[in-house]
């Protein structure tokens, strides 16, 4: 399994801040990218939608940056997969009340201050990282990637009831928690357990 | 569908819940709003709020909201009440007809106004053409008990019962019911409700289908199934309104006329942004004080315009707001003071009512987060069309204070000549009657006496217009501080963020041969974070009420003073050629203090920006304009990279951090420029292709 990068997109903290030296002593110099303009780093994000990734996002940006509203949004958009824990000068009641249930609704994992412990945005970001090992719908996603365009697109499951459904949709389905998703859910863990207890590592029928 | 027994689960997490609830929600007085906005997105015709024992301290305090509307299906409780910020209002602005009412709900945000109301919810609620009402039991307090476990996870496993019991076909509504009160209710907060409650419908003309909110209370008489009804708008010293004629595409505007005195209306074509009604209630200080008279028991205030789309307020959005500082001002009437305080009319002056129609105002579009509009031109044009009205007070607020003025100087005057006259005609009296001398005598002393006493009023009324002058420039300075205020605890918060973090990092790793070289980084990295905190610290303190007040002093004087004998020592040193023009030699009415700052900052600016350059010159030149001095600043080091020409200004901001920048001068030249009521901005360097000029434009104090 691939190791997380850790992205931080922040403005007013540099390469040798602590919380940085900490998260390589953890993660590997090489899995954490610190991009000080928030354009590049919604820029890097997207184009590494593919690794296991966790942001540690700023809100406020100098003029003519995105914001940091912006940045998750954008995330968004595209994905789920990747955890972003907001780190923010800002207090919780100055946040924009619209941005603030936008990134709740959009699972915003955490809201950190910039004055919290080093230790506790570690800790965060490890159970990120662990989460984002053991969810079902970001290891689905994750196989999904590997198909090309059109396979990810075309029917890939019919139900009894003759709905079909494509890997893009059986994802989606998964994410919105439709009673469809939830049982495909629960057929992939069940699959799982049932393989595991008979010692199999492949479906050979 | 079998709905007995069943369970229903939140689908969010406890933080949410924590967050929106707890800290969204301060005010028992906005969630009871919030559900009763609710129950007009459900297209009831009637709510009744009912509290029951609330203003003493027993077990079984309850609030009941029930109301007529369509009610929830077993799958709305489940996919939109348990879900924070749900899209349904989100995406569909209006509900279904006859009603077609324009949603004003806040986005799932009531069901966290129940749990700041008590610690026990039962919904029961059933929509037309279902069989059985449904009644989900909702204990929050063992949400609470959870909230302090360490598995926030375990928040959406709790199960909330879900009970149905037989109800006739065509009944419909929801029932709310709050118990164990989290507080006690005084009749002072239901009062406050009340108020709150009549800024939904239009307080000019009734709802179609209706909307009625009723109050009761079993503890005050008064509140027996009271309907809730706004009061009509008393005690303004002057009023105005528009009305437009579509047939002729006509609108009306106010217009203050200076010969008379008097506000009258012309008429212009409709605008863009399609035909308003506009109702307008000014009070003068006198008639403030009448207002605040009358309710002074009651929670009643003059609080600004209000647009109503179609009969309900749409904008502000009428949650109740203790702090004044902190209501929504989106038609920008407040933002617009500080540059006029004492003219500009405030929303703390005024009680506005602006009607829209979705028919005849199909460009002003709800913003999607329902605070607002859409902004688009005709959205704009409205605003300005509504500050325009206003202004309409501004002028006769000024015409009637210089009245004033011009009436108590001329009585005053006039006064002063009469006495005068009546000194010469008892002197005429004593010439020709020189033995009635002694009687006259005491009368003439007396005369001088008045006279003296009116000569000296009329000085005293001199000092008075200068001493509003002063209070008037303090005030200037004041608010730019508000402003800068929040910037400034942003940054200080991330300073002391990166110190703790360093310290941190000493305390769990030193010592540790490892980092011996970090070490190093972080003890000086320390030491210029505290001087960068010191330097912030000592803005905010240089706004200490010895350093605000106002002073006349020449421009031209202290900017030469201050380049060519303050900095002489500095410039030799550090090989700078200094220029100065003030073509303009004037006496400006202004903070000394800020304008030295704006000066010294600039030339600290220079100085970094010129290190690397062998011909350092700084240019400073300056003339009047109107009513503005307008001087630039300018030198020839490396300038300003392009696309940074705002960045600059902004607090911690540098580009020159190896020089000891810190990003707190081209702020502070800009906070204290703004302060002045002026500007800055980069223009192109008058030494191009090096360097970097600013022109600075500051407005003249108007000494009426």
């Amino acid at each position: 399994m691939n190791t997380t990068k850790i992205v931080v997109i922040h403005d007013d903290i540099g390469e040798k801040d602590p919380l940085l030296v900490v998260l390589r002593e953890e993660y590997g110099a090489d899995n954490v990218i610190l991009k000080k303009k928030s354009k590049e780093g919604l820029n890097y994000v997207l184009e590494n939608l593919s690794q296991k990734m966790v942001v540690i996002l700023d809100l406020n940006f100098k003029a003519g940056e995105p914001s940091g509203v912006h940045v998750f949004e954008g995330i968004r958009k595209q994905t789920s997969l990747v955890y972003v824990i907001i780190w923010t000068a800002s207090a919780l009641e100055d946040i924009n009340r619209e941005d603030l249930k936008s990134m709740i609704n959009n699972d915003a994992l955490a809201f950190m201050s910039s004055t919290d412990d080093i230790e506790k945005i570690v800790s965060k970001v490890s159970s990120a990282s662990h989460q984002l090992d053991i969810r079902i719908d970001s290891a689905l996603e994750q196989w999904i990637s590997l198909h090309p365009e059109s396979e990810k697109q075309s029917p890939y499951i019919l139900t009894r009831d003759g709905k079909s459904y494509s890997l893009n949709e059986i994802l989606q389905e998964i994410r919105l928690k439709t009673p469809f998703g939830m049982e495909t859910e629960k057929d992939i863990l069940l699959l799982a357990i049932d393989m595991l207890s008979r010692g199999k590592k492949k479906i050979d029928g | 569908m079998a709905n007995t027994n069943r369970f229903l689960k939140w689908r969010f997490d406890v933080n949410t819940f924590r967050l929106l609830g707890r800290e969204l929600i301060t005010d028992r007085i906005t969630a009871v709003f919030e559900l009763v906005k609710n129950c007009y997105d459900a297209n009831a015709t009637q709510v009744n709020v009912n509290l029951y024992n609330v203003t003493v301290n027993t077990d079984d305090r309850k609030i009941t909201i029930s109301d007529n509307g369509v009610g929830m299906s077993y799958d709305d409780i489940e996919n939109k009440w348990m879900v924070v910020g749900t899209n349904s209002k989100r995406t569909i602005l209006y509900s279904v007809k006859p009603f077609v009412r324009r949603f004003v709900g806040e986005k799932g945000i009531g069901r966290f106004a129940v749990d700041k109301l008590g610690g026990n919810l039962s919904i029961k609620t059933k929509k037309k053409g279902y069989k059985e009402w449904l009644t989900v039991n909702i204990n929050w307090n063992e949400y609470e008990i959870k909230s302090k476990g360490s598995q926030l996870t375990l928040f959406t496993d709790i199960e909330n019962p879900v009970f149905a019991s037989p109800g006739k076909v065509d009944e419909q509504g929801t029932i709310l019911e709050i118990s164990f009160v989290n507080e006690v209710w005084t009749k002072n907060d239901i009062d406050r409700l009340y108020k709150e409650l009549t800024k939904v419908v239009s307080p000019f003309h009734p709802l179609n289908p209706p909307f009625n909110i009723y109050v009761n209370s079993n503890e005050h008489n008064e509140y027996t199934n009271k309907l809730v009804k706004a009061d009509a708008i008393k005690y303004s010293s002057h009023h105005a309104a528009v009305e437009f004629d579509k047939e002729n595409g006509k609108q009306e505007v106010l217009r203050f006329d200076t010969k008379t005195g008097k506000i009258i209306t012309d008429k212009v074509d409709v605008k863009p942004f399609g035909p308003v009604r506009i109702k307008l209630y000014f009070f003068d200080e006198e008639a403030k004080r009448k207002f605040r008279k009358a309710y002074k028991d009651s929670d009643k205030r003059i609080d600004g315009v209000k647009v109503y789309r179609d009969n309900v307020v749409t904008t502000p959005f009428a949650e109740f707001e203790d702090d004044r500082d902190k209501q929504r001002d989106v038609l920008g009437i407040d933002k617009r003071l500080w540059r006029d305080i004492f003219n500009k009319i405030s929303t703390r002056e005024v009680i506005g009512v602006v009607d829209i129609t979705k028919e005849d105002n199909p460009l002003i579009i709800d913003a999607t987060n329902r605070q607002d509009f859409v902004d688009n031109a005709e959205y704009r044009d409205l605003k300005e069309f509504i500050i325009e009205q206003l202004d309409v007070f501004s002028q006769v607020k000024i015409y009637e204070r210089l009245l004033k003025r011009v009436t108590t100087t001329s009585a005053l005057q006039k006064a002063g000549r009469d006495v005068k006259f009546f000194k010469e005609a008892i002197e005429s009296i004593e010439n020709q009657n020189p033995t009635l001398k002694p009687v006259l005598e005491s009368i003439k002393t007396q005369a001088i006496e008045v006279s003296q006493a009116i000569s000296k009023g009329i000085s005293e009324q001199k000092k008075e217009r200068q001493e509003f002058i002063r209070k008037e420039n303090i005030y200037f300075s004041l608010m730019s501080l508000q402003d800068y205020a929040i910037r400034i605890s942003h940054a200080v918060r991330t300073s002391l963020g990166k110190i703790k973090r360093m310290a941190e990092f000493f305390k769990n790793n030193f010592p540790n041969a490892k980092y011996e070289e970090l070490f190093k980084d972080y003890a000086l990295m320390i030491y210029d974070e505290m001087n960068t905190l010191n330097k912030v610290i000592d803005f905010m303190l240089s706004y200490a009420a010895s350093n605000v007040d106002f002073e006349d002093f020449s421009v031209k004087k202290l900017i030469e003073e201050l380049l060519y004998v303050g900095y002489k020592q500095t410039f030799q040193d550090e090989g700078i050629k200094v220029t100065v023009e003030i073509k303009d030699d004037f006496i400006i009415n202004a903070n000394k203090k800020f304008f030295q700052d704006i000066i010294q900052n600039l030339v600290a600016n220079s100085i970094k920006a010129l290190s690397n350059e062998k011909n350092k010159l700084i240019k400073c030149t300056g003339y009047i304009e109107d009513d503005y001095f307008i001087f630039f600043f300018s030198d020839n080091g490396n300038g300003i990279n392009e696309g940074e020409e705002e960045k600059i200004f902004e607090i911690y901001y540098t580009t020159t951090a190896e020089h000891g920048g810190a990003g707190l001068g081209l702020f502070i030249v800009k906070t204290r420029i703004e302060a002045l009521k002026g500007t800055v901005e980069v223009i192109e360097s008058e030494f191009k292709p090096k360097g970097a000029s600013f022109k600075i434009s500051l407005p003249f104090k108007k000494n009426e």
